[in-house]
């Protein structure tokens, strides 16, 4: 028997080769760079809290990406009644006291301009398959839709994407 | 003055000459004033673009510090969770209303769940017959929810019957007051069921009679094996002659019971044969009926036409859009062919839907093709990409079909060893022999990767395999 790996140690580990990724993940899903933070933070604690209580992980990243996605889906059915759209119309992304400088808030603020423009299904398809890199097979598992229908809809949010690019180009 | 005097610094660059200190900051990362007094980065015009843009988007170093910092502390840190005695002494501090209505609630529900694991001679068992089921006989106000529940009141006595009967043989009290019991579950359920064939639901009925059917043939199994004395035949012989079999004749061990079960398993199958015949004259009447033949008709018209559409695109289309609408619409005939030959309307709904569906993905990938499968509009690398998902998907597919051709041969050969000796079944063998050939021949062109061959061969195989499937079902069983 193989001997378990500290889950401290493994968290640490995953942090430095998913951090970035994960956030990435969550702020182009919420729109909020803060809160982006803020659930990246809590899918390593959860990851964690799951390691030590013995459970085990194949997957890191596909499981790092499941842990993710669940709190999204959950953040955003709490803040439905506070109308999350209303409050990304005004101008999503106030700016934060962190060091992060303007020039990188304003690049991200057209990303997030091109995302919003996306209808919800593909902007999350997007994300993982062009953005995060994950395979369609590791996208079905985690929407749990056949792997062909990944396919399909990819293809069919990257006509979206263009569609929206294409004015933009003139 | 002031303005001279600003003018004189700018000359000596103590204030730089633009109108904004900040633009000649962001002007090194492609920022540039759109002359509104607003800064805009450069537009992003490409998906490649975008991607690589998104790509860079991470956190400060500063941030991503300051997250592992909380991160850490947070995993070092003790689980915040009240201590036991505050949490207990916070718990008086509700109405002692509440709190007395809480404790017999928890009692109860804590009694009640922990009698729902209860056998004859327990403690417990009177509320299990007598609280818990009573409140869910109450629950079950249709016709179809009171007929599951009854089947599954009659298989609960049935499974208390195989635990107490693992442990000793069954005393005649408990036998004959399980087998009481079991009986007048079965016929309510019966007579439930007959409202139902009475009303529209047909196809719930059909279902549940055949679900019950297996599970209490596996049952009878189950007793006839614990029973130990009892030999399967004599088991079948008593359910043959079960009318004239009376439980109160019961002895000990589980024949009475045992009895009581393959009864019910005959009727189950009477009934079974009744709705078969009976069906097809109701089915045409129901809307299921009427839905299921405007859908395969709209989605067959549907396929010919793209399949001939598809012919007479051939040479515009690239091989890729070729292959995937083709894969498609085949994908479409399977299921109306699964469709038109499933039983029950339910299941014949859904795999007429499914067929439908996957008509529509064709005929989007048809109307789309400029933008997602022509090279001219997608770089090298993408459609690479693209290729290699497609591979992926026909790999699958061909394991999905061969997968499915062999449960369908699974059930060709125990119809064919539950088929009376004397009848011809040398036909059958030899296509099932052919059959077996390709789906050797598909594995070793998914191992050798030509999935397209694969997948093709794996698809006759399946349509076959569900050809003689339904050929075997015809045979007359022993």
């Amino acid at each position: 028997m193989r001997n378990k790996p500290d889950p401290s140690a493994a968290i640490e580990a995953a942090y430095e080769s998913y951090a970035d990724a994960i956030f990435r993940h969550c702020y182009f899903r919420i729109f909020d760079r803060e809160r982006g933070r803020e659930l990246m933070q809590e899918t390593f604690l959860r990851t964690w809290g799951y390691l030590s209580n013995g459970g085990t992980i194949d997957n890191m990243r596909a499981f790092l990406y499941r842990v993710a996605n669940n709190l999204i889906i959950d953040d955003v059915r709490k803040k439905k009644e506070l109308s999350l759209d209303a409050l990304n119309e005004q101008g999503f992304d106030p700016p934060g006291d962190d060091e992060s400088s303007v020039v990188q808030r304003l690049k991200d603020q057209q990303i997030l301009q091109i995302l919003k423009k996306l209808p919800a299904e593909s902007r999350e398809l997007i994300i993982m398959r062009h953005i995060d890199g994950l395979k369609p097979q590791d996208i079905s598992d985690l929407l749990g839709l056949a792997p062909n229908t990944v396919s399909v809809r990819i293809h069919r949010a990257m006509k979206d994407l263009k569609a929206i690019l294409k004015p933009q180009s003139q | 003055m002031i303005t001279l005097l600003i003018k004189i610094l700018r000359a000596v660059r103590i204030i730089p000459r633009t109108s904004s200190p900040r633009e000649s900051i962001l002007r090194p990362f492609d920022v540039r004033n759109d002359g509104a007094g607003r800064q805009q980065s450069r537009m992003i015009t490409s998906s490649e673009d975008f991607f690589r843009q998104a790509k860079e988007v991470a956190l400060s170093p500063g941030e991503r510090m300051a997250t592992k910092t909380g991160l850490l502390e947070k995993m070092r840190g003790p689980q915040k969770s009240a201590p036991f005695l505050s949490r207990f002494f916070g718990f008086y501090k509700m109405t002692y209303a509440a709190g007395a209505f809480l404790i017999a609630g928890l009692a109860f529900s804590g009694l009640s769940y922990t009698a729902e694991g209860a056998l004859p001679g327990d403690f417990l068992y009177p509320v299990k017959i007598n609280v818990n089921e009573r409140v869910r006989d109450s629950l079950a106000t249709t016709h179809p929810e009171a007929a599951a529940w009854q089947a599954e009141k009659a298989e609960r006595r049935l499974t208390e019957a195989e635990k107490l009967a693992s442990v000793s043989p069954l005393n005649a009290t408990v036998n004959r007051a399980l087998s009481r019991e079991f009986k007048k579950n079965i016929k309510n359920m019966e007579s439930n069921i007959n409202s139902m064939l009475a009303g529209k639901d047909l196809a719930f009925a059909h279902d549940l009679n055949v679900a019950f059917q297996t599970s209490l043939k596996a049952h009878a199994a189950l007793l006839t094996g614990l029973d130990g004395k009892k030999s399967v035949a004599a088991a079948s012989a008593q359910a043959a002659d079960t009318t004239l079999y009376d439980y109160e004749n019961a002895g000990s061990g589980t024949d009475g019971l045992l009895a009581s079960v393959n009864d019910a398993v005959v009727r189950a199958e009477e009934t079974h044969t009744a709705m078969e015949l009976t069906a097809p004259d109701l089915y045409s009447s129901s809307a299921q009926k009427t839905e299921l033949e405007q859908v395969l008709k709209q989605t067959e018209i549907a396929v010919s036409l793209l399949k001939s559409n598809l012919m007479k695109d051939k040479k515009s289309l690239s091989p890729k859009l070729f292959s995937f609408v083709e894969h498609e619409l085949s994908c479409a005939d399977l299921a109306l062919l699964k469709a038109k030959t499933a039983t029950g309307s339910e299941r014949a709904l859904r795999l007429a839907y499914a067929g439908m569906s996957d008509a529509k993905e064709a005929e989007l990938a048809l109307t789309n093709h400029d933008i997602v499968f022509e090279k001219t509009d997608v770089s090298n690398d993408v459609s690479a990409e693209i290729e290699n998902e497609r591979h992926e998907g026909t790999m699958l597919s061909a394991l999905v079909h061969l997968r499915m051709t062999n449960e369908r041969l699974a059930a060709v050969t125990l119809a064919l060893t539950n088929t009376q000796p004397s009848t011809p079944i040398l036909q059958i063998s030899s296509d099932l022999e052919q059959i077996n050939k390709l789906v050797d021949a598909a594995n070793q062109d998914l191992k050798d990767g030509n999935c397209d061959n694969a997948l093709k061969v794996s698809r006759v195989a399946l349509a076959d395999a569900e050809v003689l499937r339904t050929q075997s079902e015809k045979l007359p069983k022993q």
